[in-house]
């Protein structure tokens, strides 16, 4: 079996630091994170290989080169081959562009199933999958929490599904994509010891237009669908400090603040 | 020795309910903090001890280290269970451990001549909470005191939060009684000072159960006045403004008991609420009167010295409140515990040094720039920074503090992580003269470099092992290098 993982890297908003001074993220110091869903997924493809170790596990992401060693990290799991997708005339691509790019390597590739996440924690529009489907002509699923990996293995792809807090059942044709939520279900393997240093340089293949021969009109800013009118930072102010004591007032006045924010 | 064998005799010299085989408190005696997030995962390398005894009298310590010497036997010494270097851990297969745990009585606290005799199994914050009712501290305010016992804070030569003014523990100790291998049980008696020959206090306390087993403490007493507590803070422009700002106020012969200064990264976990993206500097001063206002106003004056490097002074009540919630309980152990099986990070790992006053700036900035040029992992680093946290006349410690994230398997996790980071900083400092342990002691995980830490005085560090335990049987691989334990530490 032969699964195609998509994976993203995204700033890691958790660590992003802010210039208070300026009021705007300081984008150039954000580290890059694998974005959770597409890790739930990366990881439920190596739990098929780790069932059945013939299975072949291939990971796509497309940005800058600077992604590599991040990527390589990925690499030092088990993950059997790392193609990335990295041109100049892709920067600006919106999700159909990127769809379409994504869509372009994929064609040439003979794969069982499409993993990858439902949701990117920096875009969040949930587009990608449905519209690489879409181009390849296969079903597709959101928001899948796990899957009957010997029912997969067994060319059946048998979906819990979270359906706005319900969990629906579904089965699905292959070869299709499969677009997980971030959960506890499936977990990344660790990078043991052995493997922290080891050069996986081989196992990299970058993708370029040449490779792709896509047309210039159809990818980048020009071959978006949608564009960026504005963007904005929420302004951030300082706030006066309230200190209260550990006592039933202050406990009070803790919990009708966490209510009022709607943390409770 | 079998484990049945060993049980056998074990029954002959303590009753049953002395003698604990309960698997889950062996695997838990196996390690301690150095290695907290494998144990936490189950996923430790070191054999389990075969038993932890309990003993009830000094005289029942001398017969189980007699045992275990004519036997050789592993024992871990242990009352109180905080170590942070692997001076709990257990590399041999028969071992045995000493808890202290039955050694619990508070024998006499002498308010006339100012001082009280534990025994080795009180826990510290139970003996300062009876000494505060009574107006007395026993000035020794490490993090662990809620938990922390005090034979163990005597071996490991433990250091406090207001170690600036009352010292560590090594400045508190006025007498003690310890068991050698052999049985001998040697009682130091309590006076105010002698020059009866070398000060032998100084062959226990520190000796991290690698030479005997302490069973009683005297410590010294001191008046409480917190009534008097004074909070001064600074934020700086840098670590070398905040150092110089600590060195003043200590060469000018003030003794505040807290004198601390921390770098932008550490002030964030810490004060995030003030720091402001600053250095942070913080005193308090205590004692009576007339001294915590004159302390106050020696840090006043120093700050005022350096007022180039002063981006601005702290509100003394975010610093009263800091010191109030600054020890941790055996409920903040157990969270962090459940912490780490849900997460794969952790908090708090540290390296503590210390230098004089010129090279201490100098060792931190090496340190810096070495893991963040050399360290292979720097980009799961989520804090690198460190504080100075205890100064003295001639210079003052460094406290490296990291976190990451963690992304390799848990048992791989020092290998990975901790151990290279710390052998940058144990270079950097035994390169420029420094000690590579201010006070967390030796422990299994810096014995490597035992010897180039003492240089030429490891010849009489050899020289007590030797003579007090010539069979090794002492907390083995702690402060003594040992082949035989290598494959646990590398």
């Amino acid at each position: 079996m032969k699964i195609i993982c998509l994976v993203k890297f995204i700033p890691d908003v958790e660590n992003i630091q802010f210039d208070k001074k300026k009021n705007v993220l300081m984008r150039e110091n954000a580290k890059l994170t694998v974005n959770p869903d597409d890790e739930t997924a990366l990881a439920a493809a190596l739990k098929v290989k780790e069932l059945a170790p013939d299975t072949s596990v291939e990971i796509v992401t497309m940005g800058p080169k600077g992604v590599t060693r991040k990527f390589q990290d990925l690499l030092r799991r088990d993950v059997d081959k790392g193609i990335l997708i990295s041109d100049a005339l892709y920067v600006g691509s919106d999700t159909y562009a990127t769809s379409r790019i994504l869509g372009a390597y994929l064609k040439t590739q003979q794969a069982d199933c499409i993993f990858t996440g439902t949701h990117s924690l920096d875009g969040d529009t949930s587009h990608v999958p449905a519209q690489i489907a879409e181009i390849l002509g296969i079903p597709q699923m959101n928001n899948v929490i796990t899957l009957d990996m010997d029912q997969l293995l067994q060319g059946k792809a048998l979906l819990q599904v979270n359906s706005e807090g319900d969990t629906l059942h579904f089965q699905m044709n292959l070869p299709g994509i499969i677009s997980f939520e971030k959960s506890r279900e499936y977990k990344m393997p660790y990078i043991r010891y052995e493997d922290f240093q080891r050069d996986v340089s081989d196992k990299i293949k970058i993708f370029s237009n040449e490779d792709l021969q896509l047309k210039e009109e159809e990818v980048g800013l020009t071959g978006s669908l949608t564009e960026v009118s504005r963007t904005f930072m929420k302004e951030v102010s300082k706030k006066d400090s309230i200190t209260v004591k550990n006592d039933d007032e202050g406990i009070e006045r803790v919990y009708q603040f966490l209510k009022e924010k709607g943390y409770l | 020795m079998k484990t049945k064998d060993l049980l056998r005799e074990l029954e002959n010299m303590l009753t049953k309910d002395q003698i604990n085989t309960d698997e889950e408190d062996l695997y838990d005696a196996s390690a301690d903090r150095y290695k907290k997030y494998a144990k936490v995962r189950r996923v430790l390398d070191v054999p389990k001890p075969q038993a932890i005894v309990y003993p009830n009298t000094a005289e029942e310590v001398s017969k189980l280290l007699k045992f275990c010497n004519e036997n050789k036997i592993n024992v871990i010494p242990r009352s109180g269970k905080t170590a942070t270097e692997g001076g709990l851990e257990n590399w041999k297969e028969e071992t045995i451990v000493i808890d202290a745990k039955n050694l619990n009585k508070t024998i006499k606290i002498d308010e006339y001549n100012m001082q009280a005799t534990v025994q080795a199994g009180v826990v510290l914050g139970e003996l300062e909470e009876e000494l505060r009712k009574r107006g007395y501290t026993t000035g020794h305010s490490p993090q662990s005191k809620p938990v922390a016992k005090m034979g163990g804070l005597v071996a490991t030569r433990s250091i406090g939060q207001l170690s600036t003014l009352y010292g560590g523990i090594e400045d508190m100790v006025v007498g003690l009684e310890c068991v050698f291998p052999d049985g001998h049980i040697s009682r130091i008696k309590n006076v105010s000072r002698r020059a009866g020959g070398p000060d032998i206090r100084h062959i226990v306390i520190g000796n991290e159960g690698a030479l005997c087993y302490i069973t009683e403490v005297t410590v010294k007493l001191f008046k409480y006045f917190p009534e008097n507590n004074e909070f001064h803070g600074f934020l700086v422009k840098d670590m070398d403004t905040g150092i110089k700002v600590l060195r003043e106020v200590m060469v000018n012969g003030y003794r505040p008991s807290v004198a601390r200064c921390y770098s932008e990264e550490d002030a964030k976990q810490h004060f995030y609420h003030f720091y402001k993206d600053h250095c942070v500097v913080i005193f308090m001063a205590e004692g009576n009167k007339e001294i915590a206002e004159a302390t106050g106003k020696g840090i006043e004056m120093a700050a005022e010295k350096f007022k180039e490097g002063i981006v601005e002074k702290v509100d003394s009540g975010l610093l009263e409140e800091w010191f109030e919630n600054l020890n941790w309980s055996q409920q903040d152990i157990d969270d962090e515990y459940e912490g780490m099986l849900e997460n794969d990070s952790h908090t708090g790992f540290t390296t503590e040094v210390s230098g004089d006053w010129e090279t201490i700036i100098k060792i931190y900035h090496n340190v810096m720039k070495r893991i963040k040029e050399e360290y292979h992992r720097v980009e799961d680093l989520t804090l690198l920074g460190g504080h100075s946290s205890h100064s003295y006349i001639n210079g003052t410690n460094m406290y490296f503090v990291y976190n990451y994230e963690i992304h390799c398997a848990p048992e791989d996790e020092m290998r990975v992580y901790h151990h290279p980071m710390q052998r940058i900083i144990v270079e950097e400092t035994l390169k420029l003269g420094g000690s590579m342990c201010h006070h967390h002691g030796i422990g299994k995980f810096r014995n490597e470099w035992t010897k180039e830490e003492h240089g030429s005085a490891y010849y009489m560090l050899e020289k007590l092992k030797e003579s007090f335990d010539p069979n090794n049987i002492m907390n083995f691989g702690t402060i003594y290098p040992q082949e035989e334990g290598e494959k646990y530490q590398k």
